[in-house]
Formats: C-alpha cells, structure tokens, sequence
C-alpha cells in the first residue's frame, strides 16, 4: 500500500519533501548550536548573589 | 503539564506541595543558563537580557510558595520570563521594532552581499522573525520544550504553536539561506561559530 503510494507520487514532489526534511534539519542544527553556546557559558556572578541575597533575607 | 500561563496574575488556591528555600534556589540556579539562553536569543542583546532574567529571578523568589513542587520548573521560569518580556520590554516596543527595521533594510539593501549564508548570523536571523514564531522556535527546536510545554508558557493553542514553529523554520532558513542539498554540506562546518561573536 505505502510502495504504491510512493509509486504515484512525482519525482520532483518526494525530492522537495526530502530537500524540506533536510532544510529543517540544517535550521535546526544551526539553531541549536547557537542556543547551547549560550546556555554553556557561565552565568554571571550577579544571579547566583542575587539569589544568595534572597535566601538569606529571609532568615 | 501544570504550567498555568498567569501563574503570578492569578493567587494559586491549591499550590500543592511546596518545595524548601534552600531547594527552591538550588534548582533556579540549574536552570539560570538556558533561563538565559532563551532571554539572549529573544531579546537579541546580552545586557538587556540580563535584566530580563533578573526580573524573573526575583519574580519567581517572589513567587516561590505558588511553584508547585514536581512540576516542571523551567517551563514555569520561561512563563514568567515571558510575561515580564512582554510587559516590561515591550513596553519600548517602538525602540525595538525600529531596529527590526534596520536591519530588514539593510539586508533588503544590499542582498549581492549575502550570497552565503553565513553573511546574515543565527542572532541577526531570529531577530528578524516576528516576536510570536520567534519565541515558539526558540522554545521547541532550541529548548527543547514539548510542542504542549510551549503551548503552555505562551498561553496559546498546541496548534498555534506548531504552525508558528513551522513558519519560523521556513522563514529561518530563506534569511540562513539555506537553499538545498548544496548548501546543506557547508551548514556543518558553520555551525560552530562562536555566539559572542555574534551578539
């Protein structure tokens, strides 16, 4: 059932599907590398002494 | 998912299990850097970010006894990162919207430049997304939230936010120019392109 379908389709419809997956991946990769470099950088020491200055006003 | 969208607006009637000050600060500190990441990649600038993370740290100090212990807390820190983007920040919305301009132009200007698609960066790109694709890409393909996690923190339809995600790849990959198969080869060997240098 999934052969014949596939059969009936043209060419140029399962290379653009395949070029659309292929696209997605690269924008996705792309982004995500991006992303995790920031999120692998060190917090700046504000947030961790903001966050201690929090804590301990409340004691 | 127990991620409610006006999770500061609305006063919690049953908060559930409440976590200790000293867990409670433990786990925000775990998820400062994607905190941050996703506040530098929406914004586009690393100091006014940071004040939009500080914001949601003491928001979210503020609000600790509503966290709900076992529920995700990264989603509920991205919700009121958001709330405080879109209350606060937008407020220069103008300011904002004519950088976007700016830099629409200047790409609409001079397009034989751009011929590779490493000339406009990954920061330059979202920037120019509208804000609405732009959040939903960042939550889904970069912070790897769940398609109904992302729904929740913007407070929209699981729908809306596939078709957004959606739009914001196809449009993402026009402004990385990431045309096909002959491209693709060179997207991996950029990808690994410092993002200091790029913000």
């Amino acid at each position: 059932m999934m052969m014949t379908e596939r059969e009936t389709k043209r060419p140029s419809t399962v290379l653009t599907k395949r070029n659309n997956a292929l696209v997605s991946k690269a924008v996705a990769g792309k982004l995500k590398a991006y992303y995790d470099d920031i999120a692998s950088q060190d917090v700046p020491d504000r947030f961790i002494e903001l966050l201690d200055k929090l804590d301990n006003e409340e004691k | 998912m127990n991620v409610a969208h006006d999770v500061i607006a609305t006063p919690a009637i049953n908060p559930g299990p409440q976590m200790s000050d000293r867990d409670f600060k433990r786990d925000m500190m775990g998820h400062l850097p994607s905190l941050r990441a996703f506040a530098i990649s929406l914004v586009g600038k690393v100091d006014s970010a940071d004040d939009l993370v500080q914001e949601t740290v003491l928001k979210a100090w503020a609000n600790r006894t509503r966290f709900a212990a076992g529920t995700n807390m990264r989603a509920w820190l991205f919700t009121i990162l958001r709330n405080e983007f879109y209350s606060v920040f937008r407020k220069r919305r103008r300011e904002v919207e004519d950088a976007d301009g700016l830099i629409a132009g200047s790409v609409a200007v001079h397009p034989e430049q751009h011929g590779h698609m490493d000339m406009i960066d990954t920061q330059a790109a979202l920037a120019l997304l509208p804000v609405d694709q732009r959040e939903a890409l960042l939550l889904v393909a970069a912070s790897d939230l769940s398609y109904e996690e992302a729904a929740a923190v913007c407070g929209v339809a699981v729908g809306t936010i596939k078709s957004r995600v959606n739009r914001a790849r196809v449009r993402l990959s026009t402004l990385l120019q990431i045309a096909g198969p002959a491209e693709l080869g060179r997207s991996a060997d950029t990808q690994d392109i410092p993002a200091s240098r790029q913000l």
